[in-house]
């Protein structure tokens, strides 16, 4: 499947003065930006854009000459952008960075496939190293067996884990120690309050920081859109005609999740920097000092109700299974795995496709004529 | 109870080995709190629930009683025949064997705007304000209405409403304010500030715990609903016969088994809504399959400390909360304000146009005012919440009162129900 890129559209109406761009004041404002709700037009648009990630990068020193990045690519609009501006924003500003593009392939017919054959294109078009790493060949599952086995309900409790996993585990084959993703300002907004309202203390301080590193952990991993709104990533991507795949997961976000997106969804209708004032707010959030534990006896350990033993914080520790790093005996990937190693089943029919999941369907469905 | 300051406030003083009976007298005679009570259903429901402890205390303890309440009624012109009726109304019917003390006061929010000097806030495109000394005559109704949203509108009523208690509390040397927010209020207030790039402020307004450092370290505010579900604030309305004396608030019925009928829902459209009432909407939603959340929300705001100030003592000018990051300097890192010249003809032929426009001399105007005020004025402090909220407002300029001493210890005009 090529990339055909959309034509312009032809208006050539008179330009009232009251439609003109905020900052340049001489061509038509095409966007009203959320963040000041500034009117500007499509040239002024890049040009904020690709100098506030600049200026988030060289901030927050993101990158040092000479290293490796990994791009987090899925193919969606996200880490379309990302690829194309890190690309553009290290030849125009010469960070010295060698880019590739790193994919995980979770394994949903009729979605991931989709998406890794827009990533494919990507590589082209931007010329840029690819590797695909697949959930199949790490741990011998795919997304939509692992649905089929343990329910749609906790789809996203095993990706998240396994795509973590699979990201730092891509990134130390090719010997890079720096992955950046795609995670915008929407995100990290929809972080903070999903924390606050699920009263994750122990992830609250550091859920808008733009660079995650564990200490013993070799792999950096950060978010150069921490500022950008997920609405002018879309636009970018449409005014500069990226070929990018817009669809949605298949397996159902997660509930709870999805009262949260759209409480912000509805407060960005009457407030559109409410984005940009919750990371602010989000950054600002200090725990008191934790009261000091009563002690127990010595040798004692805590086992907790999914029977991982606790080893207290051990910032570096790795996973007696796997070597990956985790704060207890065994990492929550191997944890999850040995559950559903437990329910598989113990024979199968050949050329199955019955655990393909709703993505399949749902193209079928869109191919099929009548 | 166990808490050494609320035996102070709320005990009944018996004369002991350290102390007289006339000491122990003074001692209750000085234990006065202050309640801003706005006739909705929580704070309706504390002053409630102090008188029934007023009352058990003179039961007990042979008519000797712990603590005076001053209950305080901030009102607009428009509505305060109507606030004091009500209010005489729920005196008679229910605090009349405690005449002596719980007392009504009423103080218009006008007497904000009274005698007092003001400066002119504004803020320039690098979000930096500048203040200037006003010396023109101003009024709430000019004030709000620059208010380009309902959400501006009530978060600066909302600080001119508390500061105004504050101040009343100050002068009348009160040991504690009690808030009637309960348990959802507090929720929702949490998510609002952290919606509104408050979040630095969580700690220093809910905290229970310290006295207010802003007004001479005189008073704590005290939240003694904190633990109680609005939906059970409102059923304890209807069970206590308070649901008549409400006004502009209808208690929900959700946790009665024999719903009343006379209950319409609020058809808002969510446009027209402040973000106090979209969280507050968000968690009636919710109630029913995630019904934690609003308990795990206080919790998790308890649990907060507050931020390390970039500079000791520098207050907001605006809200007067502490500062604690360059909230202009953080918008300028992220926001870029230039953009690209002109490529073309057209694009100069527009420019041109522009430059001759009535929009160009306008912009112009703003700029040589901003210019103005930032040459003639001073620097004005910010916090980030606030430099939002001004950037909203009309020509992002507005008049407030300077805080001084004097401004503090300025008598508020008020109106007692008694002496009516």
């Amino acid at each position: 499947m090529s990339f055909i890129p959309p034509s312009d559209p032809v208006n050539k109406k008179q330009v009232k003065v009251s439609q003109l761009c905020e900052l340049c004041h001489c061509r038509k404002a095409i966007i009203r930006r959320p963040k000041n709700l500034q009117k500007i037009c499509k040239l002024c648009f890049f040009h904020v854009f690709e100098t506030e990630i600049h200026n988030t990068i060289v901030n927050n020193n993101l990158f040092y000459r000479g290293e490796k990045v990994a791009i987090g690519a899925s193919g969606g609009k996200d880490s379309t952008v990302l690829a194309y501006v890190l690309k553009l924003l290290n030849d125009r500003y010469d960070y010295g960075i060698q880019l590739v593009l790193l994919s995980i392939d979770e394994g949903i017919v009729g979605y991931r496939d989709d998406s890794l054959a827009t990533v494919k294109r990507n590589q082209v078009q931007y010329g840029l190293p690819l590797e695909i790493i697949s959930y199949r060949e790490l741990y011998d599952w795919t997304m939509d067996e692992i649905v089929a086995c343990a329910g749609v309900r906790n789809s996203c409790t095993y990706c998240g884990v396994f795509r973590r996993q699979a990201l730092d585990r891509g990134s130390s084959k090719l010997g890079i120690s720096h992955v950046v993703t795609g995670h915008n300002a929407d995100d990290m907004a929809e972080t903070v309050l999903m924390n606050i309202l699920r009263g994750d203390v122990a992830r609250l301080e550091k859920s808008t920081a733009i660079i995650t590193q564990s200490s013993g952990s070799p792999i950096k991993r950060s978010k150069p859109f921490k500022y950008s709104y997920q609405k002018e990533i879309v636009l970018y991507a449409h005014y500069k005609k990226l070929d990018y795949f817009s669809t949605e997961c298949s397996y159902a976000p997660e509930a709870f999740r999805g009262t949260a997106r759209d409480l912000m969804k509805n407060l960005e209708m009457v407030r559109p920097s409410c984005i940009i004032d919750i990371i602010h707010s989000g950054e600002n959030l200090i725990l008191k000092p934790k009261k000091p534990k009563r002690k127990g006896p010595p040798n004692q350990m805590e086992v907790r109700t999914d029977g991982s033993v606790s080893l207290g914080f051990v910032d570096g520790n790795k996973c007696e299974k796997c070597g990956y790093l985790s704060s207890n005996r065994i990492c929550k990937a191997c944890m999850l795995l040995e559950g559903l190693e437990n329910n598989r089943a113990r024979v199968t029919l050949d050329n199955d496709t019955s655990t393909q999941g709703t993505a399949r369907l749902t193209r079928t469905l869109e191919t099929l004529k009548f | 109870m166990s808490d050494l300051y609320f035996q102070d406030i709320f005990k009944v003083m018996h004369p002991d080995k350290v102390r007289s009976p006339e000491l122990a007298d003074i001692q209750n005679k000085s234990s006065r709190i202050l309640v801003p009570l706005s006739l909705g259903s929580s704070s309706t429901v504390m002053l409630d629930v102090l008188n029934d402890t007023l009352n058990e205390q003179k039961a007990t303890q042979r008519g000797r009683t712990g603590f005076y309440v001053d209950v305080l009624l901030c009102y607009l012109k428009s509505e305060f025949q109507e606030l004091r009726d009500r209010a005489k109304e729920l005196s008679a019917a229910r605090y009349t064997d405690n005449r002596e003390n719980i007392k009504f006061h009423f103080i218009e929010l006008e007497s904000f705007f009274n005698h007092q000097n003001f400066e002119k806030l504004i803020i320039n495109d690098d979000y930096l304000c500048s203040s200037k000394l006003d010396t023109q005559p101003y009024n709430l109704k000019d004030f709000l209405e620059r208010c380009p949203n309902r959400t501006s509108r009530e978060d600066l009523l909302t600080f001119v409403i508390r500061r105004l208690v504050k101040r009343y509390a100050y002068q009348h040397n009160h040991k504690a304010i009690l808030w009637g927010h309960s348990m959802t209020k507090l929720a929702d207030e949490t998510i609002s500030l952290i919606v509104k790039g408050r979040g630095e402020h969580i700690n220093s307004l809910f905290n229970c715990s310290e006295l207010d450092q802003g007004y001479g370290e005189k008073f704590r505010h005290l939240y003694p609903l904190k633990d109680i579900l609005l939906s059970e604030v409102d059923a304890y309305c209807y069970s206590a016969g308070l649901d008549k004396h409400l006004m502009n608030y209808t208690a929900q019925d959700t946790l009665l088994l024999q719903k009343r009928g006379d209950i319409k829902p609020d058809g808002k459209l969510i446009r027209n809504m402040t973000i106090n009432e979209m969280v507050r909407k968000y968690f009636d939603d919710i109630e029913g399959d995630y019904s934690n959340v609003i308990s795990t929300v206080v919790r998790t705001a308890d649990k907060l400390a507050e931020p390390k100030s970039m500079e000791s003592n520098v207050k907001c000018s605006l809200c007067r909360g502490n500062i604690h990051t360059r909230g202009s300097e953080w918008l300028q890192s992220i926001t870029i304000n230039n953009g690209c010249s002109p490529e073309n003809q057209e694009d100069r032929q527009l420019y041109a146009n522009w430059y001759d426009s009535d929009l160009r001399k306008e912009r112009d105007e703003h700029l040589e005012l901003m210019r103005s005020v930032s040459l003639q004025g001073e620097s004005a402090p910010l916090c980030y919440g606030c430099i939002i909220t001004l950037g909203g407002v009309k020509n992002k300029c507005v008049t407030w009162p300077q805080s001084t001493d004097r401004e503090l210890n300025q008598t508020l005009e008020e109106f007692v129900l008694a002496d009516d």
